[in-house]
């Protein structure tokens, strides 16, 4: 009698500890799954995200963009026939700007200058107003360098006034030279800007906002 | 106390009754336990199919999340040209809305400056349930909005078309209507497909180049400038498949922007309008003339000493060269006088036919919508017959024109112009216009007018360009404008093996000093197409080689007293290279 008691508590135990053993099983299974789905979902989303990011960067760089830019800044023009070769002979036979002058009827090849926005069917983009605007903080730079070069001369001067000549032709000389670096980098520097500003403005700031709002919460 | 309750006795069963009762009793047990049975056979066969067959939900949803409400549209090298994105909107509902209607009136006034603060008031007092406030706003703008804290403006993330490369093909794409249905252009050709559930996953392929289509745009729109031109149209189709590579019309739109865009401008000068297209229809004559036997051979005489008379009706040359010109002459200094001849000796029954055989009698073959029906002669007079040869008096959209050319050049066979783009190997058949012998001979003459003749500003280096010029005098109220003219120019490239048609055309462009005052198309279409090849010529697969040409040798003996435009080489030698740019 008791033992068929033992024997009925048994079975009851061993349902209590199997029971639970394949309910874990179970779940286990169920939450590995969530887990794929969650996972599939992300790489849904991350294939979205990179399609937005796509359009974007497409509409960023479109083509009549990437013109206004190689008009101001690249200057990249179409290549000559001479550009091509047809084999490795004429490779080898190749003589780099030996050959008679054709710069003439290529150079001028550029891109549009002076086409007014109205029929280039974009408006005004913020690169007109950032090329007009950077430089004058870049120009501010040399400007300042030209000065303390003036000052070590102009305490010559004090001492031997004879070599007063000589300090301004240094001066002179100082405040020639620096212009010739500076344009190139206040383009650079307009281009660089150009970006920023230009993610500033855009109509696809939602997406700049995503990314800022993800990186906050992974922060 | 307990107080004992039996029930009364008339209401005991009596021992009789009892088995039959019992009876009665185990009956509805039993039919109770068949429902009960029943129910969870029920049940239990229900969740053993649902975990036999039912897929997991999870599994179509995640990937419906990638496929795009409306198809993308990608050019033929897979660049995107339209694409259905997630944007911003911003509406209002007026009855919800909690806050004073006039100050919140006053703060929309600063945050969305569209409208006046007036325009607001009366839009939050009024009673529609729902107005948009602002579509395709940028998140900036939404979060601006949303600080102003009224529960009444609802802001959705709404699928909207984007054109990532705006204005460019925007006549060849088209645009959407409120609701995402295509209006104009591919977006109406293909609305069943682009909007199919089972297909729009899938990104639909046209015939576009996009990087051809930019430097098309730009070159045109660079001329239209250049001369005060007051539209310009020009497309690149591919010889062998009729693949539109690019096409472009000026003044153009932003399909991103349809309200902020001029009406007039959605008309596509490439295959919405006509014109008489000139003397760029002249080699479609002599193709005629060679292929029907008239033109016995290119040295045939024709008078151009004088301008003909042909009843009241006078035709006269533009570089009248007052002596007898050969064929090639003909094509050269582009002679009305002698092409009129050679119509006439043609007859009305060959050229109609002709011109029929080459679809212009029809509105032009292409997906897009709204073509115009050519302006076809209702009365064949001979002297009809006779303009018609140069382009007068009958009037076909540029598209047609391009169209012929590339049947004129491609051996030929005309074929539909596409812009769907087209497996290699699987462009249609086509049907034979002129015999392949007539295709070769139209080759060489057609480069023969870019090295001697009237087109030489079209001639790229590199890339053998065939063409001819033809400038129109506008039609207007009272006869044609003297001082107005469609400037075509119809080139075709390489000639020695022709590739692509490339045809530009400006509607009453301005001479100006670097033309000398000219308007016509020598000076001012042809060399926009020069500058179209030599920018797009590589890209499309031409290699440019100076080397190489059509042989005209059997021709040049031919021509009186003629010099090639553009020596090869050696023109400008003294100069030295100078790299692009370095002179700043």
């Amino acid at each position: 009698m008791a033992i068929k008691a033992l024997n009925g508590l048994g079975w009851y135990a061993a349902g209590l500890i199997v029971a639970p053993g394949c309910y874990l099983v179970s779940s286990m299974v169920a939450a590995e799954r969530t887990h794929v789905e969650s996972v599939e979902r992300a790489i849904a989303k991350a294939k979205k995200d990179i399609r937005q990011l796509e359009t974007e960067f497409d509409t960023r760089a479109n083509l009549a963009q990437l013109e206004r830019w190689n008009g101001e800044v690249m200057r990249y023009t179409a290549p000559t026939p001479q550009q091509f070769l047809a084999s490795d002979t004429a490779l080898a036979s190749m003589r780099a700007l030996e050959t008679e002058g054709v710069a003439e009827r290529y150079a001028a090849m550029v891109v549009p200058e002076g086409v007014p926005d109205a029929i280039a069917g974009s408006a005004p983009t913020a690169s007109d107003a950032v090329a007009a605007v950077a430089p004058a903080p870049v120009k501010a730079a040399p400007l300042k360098a030209v000065a303390e070069k003036a000052v070590a001369p102009k305490v010559a001067v004090v001492k031997a006034p004879v070599a007063a000549p000589v300090a301004r032709q240094q001066v002179a000389a100082a405040t020639v030279k620096p212009p010739k670096p500076a344009p190139k980098t206040a383009r650079e520097q307009a281009v660089a800007s150009l970006d920023r500003s230009l993610l500033r403005d855009s109509s696809f700031g939602d997406l700049m906002k995503g990314v800022r709002a993800e990186a906050r919460r992974a922060r | 106390m307990t107080v004992l309750v039996a029930p009364a006795p008339r209401n005991r069963s009596r021992p009789g009754n009892r088995q039959a009762s019992l009876a009665v009793a185990h009956v509805r047990l039993m039919i109770l336990a068949l429902v009960f049975a029943a129910g969870i056979a029920v049940i239990v066969g229900r969740l053993t199919l649902l975990a036999l067959f039912a897929e997991p939900a999870a599994a179509t949803s995640v990937n419906a999340m990638l496929v795009p409400l409306r198809g993308d549209l990608v050019d033929r090298n897979g660049a995107p040209l339209a694409r259905t994105i997630d944007a911003w909107s911003i509406g209002v509902r007026p009855d919800k809305v909690i806050g004073d209607k006039g100050e919140l009136a006053q703060m929309l006034a600063a945050a969305l400056p569209g409208k006046s603060e007036a325009d607001y008031a009366k839009l939050l007092s009024s009673d529609s349930r729902f107005t948009y406030l602002q579509r395709r706003a940028v998140p900036e703008l939404v979060a601006a909005v949303h600080a102003l804290g009224e529960p009444g403006i609802e802001f959705a993330r709404e699928p909207q078309r984007l054109y990532p490369q705006a204005s460019l093909g925007a006549h060849v794409l088209g645009y959407l209507d409120f609701d995402g249905n295509g209006v104009t252009g591919m977006e109406l050709a293909l609305n069943k497909q682009l909007t199919d559930p089972a297909r729009r996953g899938q990104p639909v392929a046209l015939s576009l180049d996009l990087r051809a289509q930019a430097a098309l745009e730009s070159e045109l729109g660079a001329a239209m400038t250049t001369f005060q031109a007051r539209g310009a149209a020009g497309v690149i189709l591919d010889v062998a498949s009729g693949e539109v590579m690019a096409m472009a019309s000026l003044p153009t739109f932003n399909p991103n922007n349809i309200k902020g865009s001029n009406p007039e401008h959605f008309r596509n000068n490439v295959t919405q309008s006509v014109y008489e297209l000139g003397s760029s229809f002249k080699p479609l004559t002599m193709a005629f003339a060679i292929e029907s036997g008239v033109a016995t051979s290119m040295a045939k005489r024709y008078d151009a000493t004088v301008p003909l008379q042909v009843g009241g009706f006078r035709i006269r040359d533009d570089h009248a060269q007052k002596r007898w010109l050969n064929i090639p002459e003909t094509l050269i200094h582009s002679s009305n006088i002698a092409t009129a001849r050679i119509a006439d000796e043609l007859g009305q029954q060959r050229m109609e036919s002709m011109f029929r055989k080459l679809g212009f009698d029809q509105r032009p073959d292409i997906e897009l919508s709204g073509k115009a029906a050519p302006l076809w002669p209702k009365y064949w007079a001979r002297t009809t017959v006779m303009t018609t040869a140069y382009g007068h008096g009958i009037a076909v959209t540029p598209l047609h024109l391009a169209s012929a050319y590339a049947a004129l050049v491609n051996g030929g066979v005309w074929r539909p112009a596409t812009l769907r783009r087209i497996e290699p190997g699987k462009a249609p058949a086509g049907r034979r216009v002129v015999s392949e012998a007539t295709s070769a001979r139209m080759r060489q003459l057609l480069r023969l007018v870019v090295t001697y003749g009237t087109g030489g500003k079209a001639d790229a280096p590199g890339y053998r360009v065939g063409g001819k010029t033809g400038t129109a005098e506008v039609p207007g109220a009272g006869g044609y404008k003297r001082n107005q003219n469609v400037s075509t120019f119809a080139a075709a490239f390489p000639m020695d093996a022709p590739r692509y048609v490339v045809l530009v055309m400006l509607d009453s462009p301005v001479g100006n000093a670097q033309t000398h005052g000219f308007s016509t198309a020598g000076w001012t279409a042809a060399p926009v197409v020069n500058r179209v090849i030599m920018r797009t010529g590589a890209m499309l697969g031409v290699v440019p080689d100076e080397t190489r040409d059509v042989n005209v040798s059997d021709l040049t003996p031919l021509l009186w007293k003629a010099e090639p435009k553009n020596k090869p080489k050696g023109a400008a030698a003294a100069t030295p290279i100078v790299a692009p740019g370095a002179g700043e």
